[in-house]
């Protein structure tokens, strides 16, 4: 096909906007699946959790072919994008496979925090973006409102914005036929040398790993010799293919398709996302510009509950890797926990969605630790260190300062919820830096934040005080020196360093109390008494005490009991895997994540 | 009752004349069908709701379809070739299960006739305003004529049910209550702790009425202290929860915490055959409907071996004083409990739960108060 009638793009839109009902239309009005194929959810949602959870976390492609209503045929490739803060790093790696993005806007909500950043980062590839004003069917759809905040905020046109409803249908053609009109085709050299950006992979039993890339020059198919521009490996394609959705194998990939090359390559490692891929004769004289390495601001430590697990967790981290380059982890040593693996994660979503990954797919029941940021602390002796895991704090006589992370924040909220959203950012530690009117009744706040007050509970707190109304996106600033402390939790006398926190001195007092209560609450009895504290160096500032064990419902258990007393019992049993002894004391998996859920009670 | 006999039967002709009661099939096995002829049944237990509620002419139609079963079984105990009593003693302990107010004397004749040798009555309290709280349909006087009249029909072997941990007692309150079933003189007592199970009628009226369960040190108080009263007068406390005069433990459900096999008959009702354990269902349309298409109304089996029958076993032993016998611990499992067990064990033993005589490994009290944080090491 000629490179004319290719079209490369992706969507942009905030969570909940209609980017996955939209994606669904056009592959039922090109054709690509039918209405029954459609019948389960979103299509481009594939991962288990993705469906759950209506979120999108890996990116997918899929090719669609398109007949337009002048008869001409276009191979249009959609490439999916995450909408999560967490997941930026994924949408710029889309965004580098496409020459044009849809931008979906809610007709009833407007432009949101996290489509800002996303439409500045398409920018910024030099996309061009196509507005869609979505979901023009509700009542309260303002779509003329919405087309004004667009242009204002943005400074798009939007004269030319598409009206949809894509769950009706309404505008699907007209979002077809823009994309075939606006959006630039591809322009690589059919002819030179084959040049192809890495943009995902994944592992597949039988193939080995799979590159998804997008050609930019030349063409590849089966059986020809190809080599990977950082580490000049050669292989041979067994596999060329297109995204139909699934993989299915074709003839050849030229230059402006999207698709997947299968090279029997062992390991995902070597193809790296954002590796040039080149013709193994013929290289290229340079690489296509990569992506920026995507850095994790959150770490957690991840620990099988079952010390002998530790290999299939490595096995499964590993493999999980494979898929995910933005997960980082090493191992690490807990006195508490034993062995298991310092994870970094790009937020909170992308830990959870990890953990729960491991326990799904990889059947592993994991202890996590509360995560925590990376922090600076510059020593007595001018040395400079940082820290992923509150435990390595060195001691408090041999530290000049700590620093910590902030982030600049930019919260979109409807006026009437500037109070609390400001209220929340002092209670937060935040520094404001200004606030915009984008229109009479929506305001953009920007403040500086500690990243370690963000991933504590900001986020539902937002949405609790603005009754879900508040977007927020936000990207690592600086590091700022702060008034910070370690806060110690013993338990039964010993420190348990996987509960040590760091925290605002102000704070450290209420956290402490408020610590110790949960604990107390969350470490079921034991025979004897357990005494929990929360300390700053030798200094006690809160104490609690678990009661001794006593009492079992002493119940009966007679012929019809023993099946069923049995199985609760088993399950009973199942619920104490999760613990951890330390010391004498079981200590179960919540309990490691208390800190997180600290101003629940309040 | 039709349906009872009817289920009965499918069991009786399953397995030529293996018989058992409405539960407690001593030595009766399942090897594809269902009980072998040699099988034969030591043991009857008739509750699980309230048989004395049935008018008489059922309960006595139950009763002797049930030991009509037994006829011509070869070695039922207590009853000879030619013994004319209508359905006699065929079991050697045949338990009816009774609720105070719904005994009459014609009925306590009628079952002492049918060969009934134990009756268990519900006192659960002495105190009317706990009664009515916790729903029972009796009151203290009740239960007084009830108990009496059981006598005077000629039950010898009688046990009397009682409930702690009620909400809102006087600290003295226990040992009144511990005092006045100790005056009843009964040969057994079992001793049941107030649970409040979300979903349950009784849960409701908790919430509504502010009541809960007394807290577990109350609870642990009043364990200790019937212990403490029971002994004293005389009493085994030969299982977790119940008590008996040396003699009188209940044979039926000592069975139960042996492992035995016994058949359960009824709607709901459970059973152990050899392999597996089964549970009727409890819909009383299924269980009809099935029973009429002449189908057993199981609704679920689950086969008990290995590992499952193990826990089982440590799960039921350790509920007996006796706890676990280690010669034929090592004779049924071909390892010694100490192999087994290792660690655990000896945690639990340092730890005075457990105590090991060198004959056997037994539960100490502590042990039976925290019974379920660690009974289950031993799965």
């Amino acid at each position: 096909m000629n490179q004319e009638n290719i079209r490369n793009f992706c969507i942009i839109a905030h969570i909940d906007h209609g980017k996955s009902t939209l994606a669904d239309r056009l592959l039922e009005y090109t054709g690509t699946l039918s209405a029954r194929e459609m019948s389960t959810k979103q299509v481009l949602d594939q991962m288990e959790l993705e469906k759950e959870r209506g979120i999108t976390i890996k990116l997918t492609a899929v090719r669609m072919n398109y007949t337009a209503p002048g008869g001409d045929t276009y191979l249009l490739n959609l490439i999916d994008t995450p909408g999560h803060v967490d997941f930026n790093y994924e949408v710029s790696r889309s965004l580098a496979a496409c020459e044009g993005a849809l931008l979906v806007v809610d007709a009833t909500q407007g432009i949101e925090a996290q489509t800002l950043a996303n439409v500045y980062l398409a920018l910024e590839h030099d996309l061009e973006i196509i507005p869609v004003i979505n979901k023009i069917d509700l009542p309260s759809a303002d779509p003329e409102g919405v087309r004004k905040e667009i242009e204002e905020v943005i400074g798009l046109d939007c004269s030319e914005a598409i009206l949809t409803s894509a769950k009706d249908g309404t505008g699907i053609p007209e979002v077809l036929q823009a994309v075939i009109d606006r959006i630039p085709c591809p322009a690589g050299d059919a002819e030179a040398p084959f040049k192809a950006l890495i943009f995902d992979s994944s592992f597949d039993a039988y193939r080995g790993a799979l590159s998804y890339i997008r050609v930019m020059d030349g063409g590849v198919a089966k059986g020809d010799a190809i080599q990977m521009m950082s580490s000049a490996k050669r292989y041979e394609v067994i596999e060329a293919g297109a995204f139909v959705p699934g993989l299915k194998p074709v003839e050849r990939l030229e230059a402006g398709m999207v698709g997947y090359v299968a090279a029997s390559i062992k390991n995902v490692k070597e193809t790296r996302v954002g590796d040039t891929i080149t013709d193994g004769d013929r290289p290229a004289s340079a690489p296509l510009p990569g992506y920026r390495q995507a850095t994790p601001m959150v770490y957690c430590g991840l620990y099988p509950a079952e010390a002998n697990d530790y290999d299939r967790l490595r096995d499964a981290l590993d493999k999980l890797q494979l898929n995910d380059a933005a997960l980082l982890y090493e191992p690490e040593t807990s006195v508490a926990l034993g062995f298991g693996y310092r994870c970094g994660f790009l937020g909170l979503l992308h830990m959870d969605i990890v953990h729960e990954r491991l326990e799904r797919e990889y059947d592993l029941a994991l202890v996590t630790t509360a995560p925590s940021v990376v922090y600076e602390i510059i020593q007595t002796n001018g040395e400079k260190l940082r820290i992923d895991n509150p435990a390595k704090m060195p001691p408090v006589q041999k530290i000049e300062e700590i620093l910590e992370p902030f982030v600049a924040a930019s919260v979109m909220v409807p006026s009437e919820y500037v109070g609390p959203v400001m209220e929340l950012c002092r209670d937060k530690r935040g520094v404001f830096v200004n606030m915009e009117y984008m229109t009479a009744t929506r305001v953009h706040l920007h403040y500086d934040l500690p990243l370690s007050e963000i991933i504590y509970d900001f986020f539902d707190e937002l949405k609790s005080r603005t009754r879900g109304y508040a977007s927020l996106d936000y990207e690592l600033k600086e590091y700022r020196a702060s008034d910070l402390i370690k806060l110690d939790i013993l338990v039964n006398g010993d420190e348990v360093d996987a509960l040590s926190i760091i925290v605002h001195k102000d704070k450290a007092q209420v956290r402490g109390r408020k610590l110790v209560v949960r604990l107390r609450s969350l470490i079921p009895r034991q025979m004897f008494e357990v005494p929990v504290q929360a300390a700053i160096g030798t200094r006690v500032i809160a104490r609690e005490s678990v009661k001794a064990y006593r009492k079992n419902v002493i119940d009966k258990c007679y012929g019809g009991d023993v099946t069923r007393k049995r199985k609760l019992l088993e399950k009973q049993k199942e619920g104490k895997k999760r613990m951890k002894m330390v010391g004498n004391v079981e200590i179960p998996q919540e309990a490691f994540m208390a800190v997180l859920s600290l101003d629940d009670e309040d | 009752m039709k349906a009872i006999l009817m289920e009965w039967e499918l069991y009786r002709r399953g397995g030529a004349s293996g018989t058992a009661g409405v539960s407690g099939a001593d030595g009766a096995t399942a090897a594809g069908g269902l009980t072998r002829p040699e099988a034969r049944w030591s043991t009857v237990y008739f509750g699980g709701g309230t048989p004395t509620y049935l008018d008489e002419d059922i309960l006595e139609g139950i009763i002797a379809g049930l030991l009509r079963g037994a006829e011509g079984t070869p070695s039922a105990p207590g009853r000879g070739k030619g013994d004319d009593t209508p359905y006699a003693a065929a079991a050697a302990e045949f338990t009816v299960e009774a609720n105070p107010g719904t005994l009459t004397e014609s009925k306590l004749r009628l079952l002492r006739r049918a060969g009934c040798s134990r009756l268990s009555l519900g006192a659960q309290s002495f105190d009317d305003q706990a009664l009515a709280w916790l729903g029972r349909g009796h009151g203290a006087e009740d239960f007084r004529q009830a108990w009496v009249m059981a006598r005077s029909a000629g039950f010898a072997n009688m046990n009397l049910d009682l409930m702690y941990g009620l909400p809102d007692q006087a600290p003295g309150h226990w040992r009144e209550t511990l005092e006045e079933a100790l005056a009843f003189r009964p040969e057994h007592i079992s001793l049941y702790q107030l649970s409040i199970e979300e979903g349950t009628p009784l849960a409701g009226l908790a919430a509504a009425g502010q009541k809960s369960a007394a807290d577990e040190e109350t609870c642990r108080q009043q364990y200790l202290l019937a212990h403490d009263a029971l002994t004293e007068a005389g009493y085994r406390h030969y299982e977790i929860s119940n008590y008996a005069k040396p003699g009188f433990e209940s044979r039926h459900n000592t069975h139960y915490w042996r492992m035995g096999l016994y058949l359960g008959l009824g709607a709901g009702a459970a059973g152990h055959l050899r392999g597996f354990r089964y549970t009727n269902k409890a819909d009383l349309e299924g269980y009809l409907r099935d029973l009429e298409g002449g189908a057993l109304p199981i609704s679920e089996k689950e086969s008990v071996h290995g590992q499952t029958a193990l826990a089982e076993e440590m799960m039921l032993a350790f509920r007996l004083r006796e706890g676990v016998e280690k010669a034929p611990f090592l004779a049924r499992h071909g390892v010694t409990m100490e192999r087994k067990y290792g660690e655990t064990l000896a945690k639990r033993i340092r730890a005075g739960l457990l105590e090991d005589d060198g004959e056997r490994v037994s539960p100490s009290l502590e042990g039976w108060l925290s019974y379920n944080s660690w009974i289950t090491d031993f799965f």
